[in-house]
């Protein structure tokens, strides 16, 4: 038991540190995850690979969260984190990234895209989004729902995705 | 366990993949996912979105940058590119286009970062009195045509912080296709910035690129399939 969830977390921990440089911040994150796992792990059968797939379910739910909170914060120019060398050449996939982005929401709809940024870039709750666009929280939870799928069909569109 | 659960469960996807759902919804979510294998399909289809939207997230207005910092990139920029073409001539092209291009992006992405915190980069009197302007960013380079071929056009080359970025407009273009840009630089590096194929009219607008930076580029030459050059311009 020890060996596989120290594998897991090994796992996880290149999952996270993908997303997240600062290797303690990523730890707490893997913890996270694992603690929200195993409230219902049990329910799982012991088969190693669905153990590790609904893992990885988890811990992208709570990178997305840890980034939104980044996003949220006040930002200050001294909280940029260093640069080196080895992930600079993302910056420049950034730059492409960031016009295939902006295309693939300007093929949302207005409504769609307002929750996109209200709770992804901006970092609001689905009730905070709700009071902001003056709509029921179903009707937020909705529309986030289909404007994952709409964007989702404009980037397979774009070639991005398969 | 039956789909009941879909028109609500299910449309909490969006907010588990977007982030901002309650703690009840999100454990909610957790459990059905234990056992949904369903949703689970739909969540992994559906993950690289928020991965991308992520990346590409909207680039942050900062605020102009402290004064003397443009002066002191520009410096350390160009004391940077003449090491770099010094280096480049001591080194084999293929090798030298790799390093470029990683010391290409990686000063453009410090470049990009305004130096707050530390004791960050402080405009310094430069020991150059009298610095050159900044290039301009795009310069134009006319192609002359090969002896015995009616190819005509222009070359656009523009700076980027990875290298160059060339727009050809060509007309008269004839031979055997594909037809290949190659940019030369010091010391008779060359790299290949494009390649394309034939067109009924013999134009063609192709946009391609280079690891070599702008002040490097010596010339640039089309030439087709067998290697023949069509058309050469001189910057
Ligand atoms: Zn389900």
């Amino acid at each position: 038991m020890t060996a596989l969830y120290t594998e897991y977390y090994g796992m996880l921990l290149g999952f996270v540190l993908r997303y997240v440089r600062d290797r303690h911040r990523a730890e707490d994150l893997v913890q996270e995850t694992l603690l929200r796992a195993w409230r219902h792990i049990d329910h799982l059968d012991t088969d190693p690979a669905r153990v590790r797939s609904y893992l990885l379910t988890i811990a992208r739910n709570v990178v997305t969260n840890a980034w939104r909170a980044e996003q949220r914060r006040p930002k200050l120019v001294s909280d940029e984190p260093a640069v080196d060398a080895a992930s600079a050449p993302d910056s420049v996939d950034r730059l492409v990234e960031g016009w295939l982005v902006a295309e693939a929401l300007g093929r949302l709809s207005a409504e769609h895209r307002a929750v996109v940024r209200a709770v992804y870039y901006e970092g609001r709750s689905v009730a905070e989004a709700a009071r902001q666009l003056s709509v029921p929280e179903g009707t937020v939870k909705s529309r986030a729902y289909y404007a994952v799928r709409a964007l989702r069909t404009a980037f397979e569109e774009m070639g991005v995705l398969r | 366990m039956s789909h009941a659960h879909d028109d609500d469960l299910r449309m909490l996807l969006g907010g588990y993949l977007l982030g901002g759902l309650d703690p009840a919804d999100t454990d909610r979510m957790d459990a059905h996912l234990s056992t949904c294998a369903d949703c689970r399909v739909e969540l992994e289809r559906l993950s690289p979105v928020p991965e991308l939207l992520r990346d590409g997230a909207p680039i942050e207005d900062v605020g102009p940058p402290a004064p003397g910092l443009v002066e002191d990139l520009l410096g350390r920029m160009r004391a940077e590119r003449a090491a770099r073409a010094a280096r480049q001539r001591r080194l084999t092209w293929a090798a030298a286009a790799a390093a470029v291009l990683v010391a290409a992006v990686a000063f453009g992405a410090g470049a990009l970062r305004p130096g707050g915190g530390g004791p960050g980069p402080v405009a310094q009197p430069s020991p150059v009195v009298s610095q050159p302007a900044p290039e301009p960013s795009g310069v134009v380079a006319r192609f002359a045509g090969a002896a015995g071929t009616r190819v005509a056009g222009v070359a656009t080359l523009s700076s980027r912080t990875w290298g160059v970025s060339i727009a050809l407009d060509m007309s008269g273009l004839e031979g055997e296709a594909p037809f290949v840009l190659r940019v030369s630089g010091p010391g008779g590096a060359t790299e290949q910035a494009c390649v394309w194929g034939s067109t009924p009219s013999g134009n063609a607008r192709v946009t391609g690129a280079s690891s070599l930076q702008l002040p490097a580029v010596d010339s640039v030459e089309v030439a087709d399939r067998t290697g023949r050059v069509l058309a050469t311009a001189t910057l």
